[in-house]
């Protein structure tokens, strides 16, 4: 129920991986930007678009399955 | 008359639209008045139906059209600005959705503005957001018809009146039918379509182009500096890299048209899955495209107008009838996102411009509801036939604008007991007027986005003039 889901720690939580999102984000970019070509693009692609994402996609995943349970 | 073998599939996808929006329309609720069974229809939405619906609406022309345009100019340095909106479906939800949901439901709001108006009791407030959404969206939507039928006809060969006129007919039709139920049924159909259509065209992309490594290495050939971070010139420079997150990103928790989903959603288990399913479905649906609009340089280096790349990929790779089908998807992300537009344009001026001071019976509202959608869709379709320089000033600054007019009330009216409508109505006009100052006089204050020093400066003037809240004022 809609009721039962605490808003301010739901906000808190989304804002927390948002920001962790934007540090793995940057990582690439920052500090891979010359570590040449991975399986078909540049390591700091792979890192900042497609590990960063999936990354975040299954935080989101585990945060609200667990919180479900809870 | 265009290609028939292309015309065939897009007329059979325009034809399955409908009859989703039908029995959608059909399963509507029979309770509440009118404009709440049209502009909202209850708080039905699964979690599967809530992502597929928001993440569609947000995604618009952008994300077929000129994102991959962008990325094939700039190369991959345009994708990992386009990643910056992979949250965004989680934020919104996130921050405003159970907020948002309790007081529409307390309230009985029907839409973003019920809700401002029953926080903040104030009708200049409601105004001033209320005539910024009708001539955001109308900027728009008349840029999303253009688009729609330039995509239909540049690819289909009809010509460009005939082409509008189809775009044009089929969203009407739907979103006259059943309203925003019909909408989000259709939004999520449309949503599937792009999901489809996407993984299609990556997947012919590779296998047509010899695997990823063969791709790159043609691209790097090209111009090396395509597979930088920062671009050709060093174009994506990190402010402005660093705006986007304000501008695609945070900036987008109080958008309206993406924001009233949370109050349709059923309840916090729908909430939640949608918040999972939704960052899932961002991720592709943000990644694929952009990187399709990269690598298709290796196959089409020459292109005239960068934002045609993802069409004439899918009419070049595919025989006519799957590249029929593959084109439905840009046209269903043109539509999910205009449909939702057109309809809270509608309910903006029939329940918060007119109803608000006018009681109607429930006939009237459903009578001028219809005229004034008509009127709507008619009205941007005829800008469309040759969009006039304002509008193109309106979509330029559209989204800007609704971010500095909604984001500070909407988030600080949720979540601070004590703001109040003399802090919101400061937040909207400084947002704004500043936004609009540096915009239009093309100033970057510290190299930045306008977006983000107007929002900064739009959340200060929100805490300095809402001041102490007057004794007495109900908390929410």
């Amino acid at each position: 129920m809609m009721q039962e889901i605490n808003s301010v720690a739901l906000a808190k939580g989304a804002l927390g991986l948002t920001a962790v999102y934007f540090a793995l984000w940057l990582i690439g970019p920052l500090w891979f930007a010359d570590g040449g070509i991975w399986y078909g693009l540049p390591l700091w692609f792979w890192l900042s678009c497609v590990l960063a994402p999936s990354l975040l996609s299954l935080a989101v995943w585990c945060w609200l399955r667990e919180k479900r349970h809870g | 008359m265009g290609d028939i073998s292309l015309l065939l599939p897009i007329f059979g996808y325009l034809m399955v639209t409908l009859l989703v929006s039908r029995l959608a329309a059909r399963r509507a609720e029979t309770s509440g008045s009118f404009s709440q069974r049209y502009f909202l229809g209850g708080q039905f939405m699964g979690g599967t139906l809530l992502a597929l619906a928001l993440v569609t609406t947000y995604t618009s022309a952008s994300s077929f059209i000129g994102g991959p345009g962008a990325a094939y100019k700039f190369g991959l340095g345009w994708v990992l600005l386009a990643m910056i909106q992979v949250p965004v479906a989680m934020l919104t939800l996130g921050v405003v959705g159970p907020k948002l949901w309790r007081l529409a439901r307390s309230c009985n709001a029907v839409t973003i503005l019920d809700v401002l108006q029953h926080r903040y009791q104030s009708s200049s407030l409601v105004l001033v957001a209320g005539l910024s959404l009708i001539g955001a969206f109308i900027g728009m939507v008349v840029v999303q018809f253009t688009g729609g039928a330039r995509l239909l006809s540049v690819m289909t060969g009809v010509d460009y009146s005939v082409a509008l006129a189809m775009f044009v007919g089929t969203v009407l039709i739907y979103t006259l039918w059943g309203g925003f139920r019909a909408v989000s049924y259709t939004d999520a159909l449309q949503g599937l379509v792009m999901i489809f259509g996407v993984l299609a065209l990556f997947i012919g992309l590779l296998y047509q182009g010899g695997g990823l490594g063969n791709l790159t290495a043609q691209i790097s050939a090209i111009d090396p500096s395509l597979l930088t971070p920062k671009g050709p010139d060093d174009f994506l420079s990190w402010p402005f890299l660093l705006s986007f997150w304000i501008l695609v990103g945070v900036g987008t928790i109080g958008l309206p048209h993406t924001a009233i989903r949370a109050m349709a959603v059923k309840d916090g288990t729908a909430l939640k899955k949608a918040m999972v399913l939704g960052t899932a479905v961002s991720a592709l649906m943000v990644l694929l495209p952009h990187l399709s609009g990269v690598l298709g340089r290796a196959f089409l280096p020459e292109l005239t107008s960068p934002d045609d790349v993802l069409p004439t990929l899918m009419v070049t790779l595919f025989p006519p009838m799957v590249a029929g089908l593959l084109l439905a998807a840009p046209l269903a992300a043109i539509m999910s996102s205009v449909d939702s537009m057109l309809l809270q344009t509608g309910s903006t001026l029939v329940k918060d411009l007119v109803q608000r001071h006018r009681p109607l019976s429930d006939r009237q509202q459903q009578g001028l509801s219809y005229v004034v959608l008509f009127s709507l869709a008619f009205g941007c379709g005829l800008m469309a036939l040759d969009p006039p320089e304002m509008i193109v000033w309106l979509n330029l600054t559209a989204f800007g604008v609704l971010q500095v007019i909604f984001l500070w009330p909407i988030v600080l009216g949720l979540f601070w007991p004590g703001a109040t409508a003399r802090g919101g109505l400061a937040a909207m006009l400084m947002g704004a007027s500043s936004y609009l100052y540096w915009t239009f006089g093309a100033i970057k204050p510290f190299a930045l986005h306008p977006i983000v020093p107007a929002l900064c400066l739009s959340g200060l003037a929100f805490v300095l003039v809402n001041g102490r809240r007057p004794k007495g004022q109900d908390r929410q």
